[in-house]
């Protein structure tokens, strides 16, 4: 198994993921639906990796209860799956993401970062495949169609196959078992069930397919930092954030091999700043961390939560086992 | 791991012969029924058979497969007799000591075409590696026009031990040590047609074998490469840099079992004139660290995939072994 990491020169402070425009507009429409609906406060939810009742009281995110699974240290909301599958179909949050503006904004933001991560997907589909042309890709969940359209225009992709996406119903242009790539970026924060999620992905994959798998981590540094006061981990949003050490689990459980992990987030030392003043007062090292610090030391702590796996945004590379 | 166990002997149990044991026993498809050393000493945690005499280890064990991990001088005859016995062979580098060693184990092959032999370049199985070959072949980079490499440890010459001992190592860090970097320079970047370089003693002056050398080389399309090997690094050192018409590949360190050569990375960053990183000369680079070291695991599989047919020895054939013997001969003159 590999444990890679990305060092890139970019400065954290020019970094942005999303316009904040319309991620406020999403929070604010999570947040009413959240207050609007019935909490479990039972806390008897089990841990979606370890499918055990493992998880001690994390914090509480607008009455919603997040644990930590003791076993895993995954970090989960306490919910129903009926009411996460309720929030994510909601009219209001639909109709925002598929707006032509929010859409487009996101596209204008990050389609150089789009284009390196696809030649970064080239270089790895070679090193994993020997192959990194006209590939069967199915794209599970992807819901920007900007990005729809560079992976569809890249010389990796051959069939382009969308599934479980808000843009359109399933394409069904790759068949089971066809697939030479899976990605399946940015979803599983939405998950109860990731065990019955994966399992469906790899029967998608052909004999030596890979899956590149991206999503938050519930072991990252502003996420286990900043607790609730993380302006983006909200609920239903963000129901399940497993640790590293859970989604090896997960995937080895579902017959997958581990090939490479990676976790080249930039965005960790950023978040926590942004959100300096509502830091816990235990939290003395990081604050004085952050608030004595010059650039660089932060850019070189930023660099080393990367190298450490210890970034809040993961990259993995598994293929069937 | 395929059904058939080939009857193994291993030929000189120090340091790699105890290495190739413990590959091949937990590889699972060779089963190593005697041992050989000329030192008890070295045999004695062994349930094997055991043996002081190759010769004799071979004739009474009628082994399918031999496992030659003896000192250098041994090397040839041990390896022509297996092939000539009707035995596939894994050798350990340096495929002797001269390039006539190494021309007459590969006419023996060629003699024996039934016979499988194979030498231990272990460092072409090192993530490092295996990774810097897909980035060159895939393009991404584009073309390969430049390699320099830097493979350093830190040796007294004044020890009593055999790599110290000309007659019997048959020469000094560029064969023990630098004959790895030499083998790599060919894998990744091409044959070389010409050849310079030459060899010091530079601390120590009153051994025979040298504690340094410098090779610089060039293949028939132009590629250039060169190479310091040193006995003299005073510390464990592997440094590889791979310049392309797009970009450059660094690899820096070698995970061992000691850890003594460092982190095992791999660096590349695509060419960026415009400057998309925003910082003049510094692109984004991406960096690869390795946390598990899986050669000797994988060197094995490729000869047992080639023993049941399921496969061809690629890294470390009888010619490859001609070639970089070819290039240390030249320097030697």
């Amino acid at each position: 198994m590999l444990r890679s990491y990305q060092y890139t020169e970019k400065s954290y402070k020019n970094q942005s993921m999303q316009s904040n425009l319309f991620r406020d507009k999403e929070i604010e429409i999570a947040r009413k639906y959240v207050l609007n609906h019935e909490k479990r406060n039972d806390m008897s939810c089990d841990c979606p990796v370890c499918k055990k009742s493992t998880g001690k009281y994390f914090y509480t995110k607008w009455d919603v209860d997040y644990l930590c699974c003791e076993e895993c240290k995954s970090i989960y909301a306490v919910c129903d799956t009926e009411t996460v599958t309720e929030y994510q179909k909601q009219e209001e949050l639909l109709k925002l993401r598929l707006s032509d503006p929010y859409q487009d904004k996101i596209t204008e933001s990050r389609t150089e970062m789009w284009g390196e991560f696809l030649e970064w997907i080239e270089v790895r589909s070679y090193r994993f495949l020997k192959r990194n042309k006209n590939l069967n890709i199915v794209d599970v969940g992807n819901r920007l169609s900007g990005y729809v359209n560079v992976i569809k225009k890249s010389a990796l992709c051959g069939k382009y196959d969308i599934r479980e996406s808000i843009l359109c119903d399933n394409t069904a242009n790759v068949a089971d078992g066809e697939a030479d790539i899976v990605f399946y970026f940015d979803q599983m924060q939405k998950e109860t069930d990731p065990h019955e999620r994966l399992d469906s992905i790899r029967n998608m994959l052909c004999e030596d397919g890979i899956l590149f798998l991206g999503t938050r981590v519930g072991s990252g540094f502003d996420i286990l930092t900043l607790k609730e006061q993380n302006k983006n981990i909200y609920p239903y949003e963000h129901v399940f954030l497993p640790s590293i050490k859970g989604i090896r689990k997960l995937l080895s459980e579902n017959g997958y091999e581990v090939l490479e992990i990676t976790t080249p987030g930039v965005m960790d030392v950023k978040y926590v700043l942004d959100s300096l003043d509502k830091l816990d007062d235990r939290e003395g090292f990081v604050k004085y961390l952050l608030t004595e610090s010059e650039e660089s030391v932060l850019q070189e702590f930023q660099r080393f939560l990367q190298k450490s796996c210890l970034s809040s945004f993961v990259r993995i590379i598994a293929r069937k086992a | 791991m395929g059904d058939h166990k080939y009857k193994t002997v291993i030929i000189g149990m120090g340091r790699m012969g105890k290495t190739r044991y413990k590959a091949m026993t937990e590889h699972g498809g060779f089963n190593i029924v005697g041992l050989c050393d000329s030192s008890r000493e070295a045999l004695n945690d062994y349930k094997e058979n055991t043996y002081t005499d190759w010769e004799k280890c071979i004739d009474s064990e009628n082994p399918e497969v031999v496992v030659v991990c003896t000192v250098n001088s041994v090397i040839p005859d041990v390896v022509c007799y297996s092939l000539e016995k009707g035995c596939h062979v894994f050798s350990e580098k340096p495929p002797g000591r001269t390039l006539e060693d190494a021309m007459r184990m590969r006419d023996c092959s060629i003699e024996h075409p039934k016979q499988i032999l194979k030498y231990g370049f272990n460092h072409r199985y090192h993530n490092s590696i295996i990774e810097a070959k897909s980035l060159i072949e895939s393009g991404f980079l584009g073309e390969v026009v430049a390699a320099r490499g830097v493979y350093g440890k830190a040796a007294d010459y004044t020890k009593d031990e055999w790599r110290n001992d000309i007659q019997i190592a048959g020469g000094g860090i560029l064969l023990d040590q630098g004959i790895h970097m030499l083998d790599l320079l060919r894998y990744l970047v091409g044959d070389f047609t010409e050849i310079e370089g030459f060899t010091d003693n530079l601390v120590w002056k009153d051994s025979p074998s040298e504690d340094t050398a410098f090779v610089t080389m060039r293949t028939a399309d132009g590629k250039v490469a060169t190479l310091n090997s040193s006995a003299i690094q005073w510390k464990h050192k592997f440094d590889l840099d791979i310049v392309l018409t797009g970009g450059y590949i660094a690899l820096n360190g070698l995970l061992t079992s000691t850890r003594s050569y460092g982190e095992e990375r791999i660096t590349y960053y695509k060419r960026d004139l415009e400057q998309k990183s925003g910082k003049m000369g510094n692109p984004t680079e991406y960096t690869l660290c390795f946390d598990e070291d899986r050669s000797w695991e994988l060197e094995v599989k490729e000869f047992y995939d080639a023993l049941t047919g399921k496969g061809k020895i690629v890294n470390g054939t009888a010619e490859d072994a001609v070639e970089v013997m070819s290039i240390i001969s030249k320097i030697y003159i």
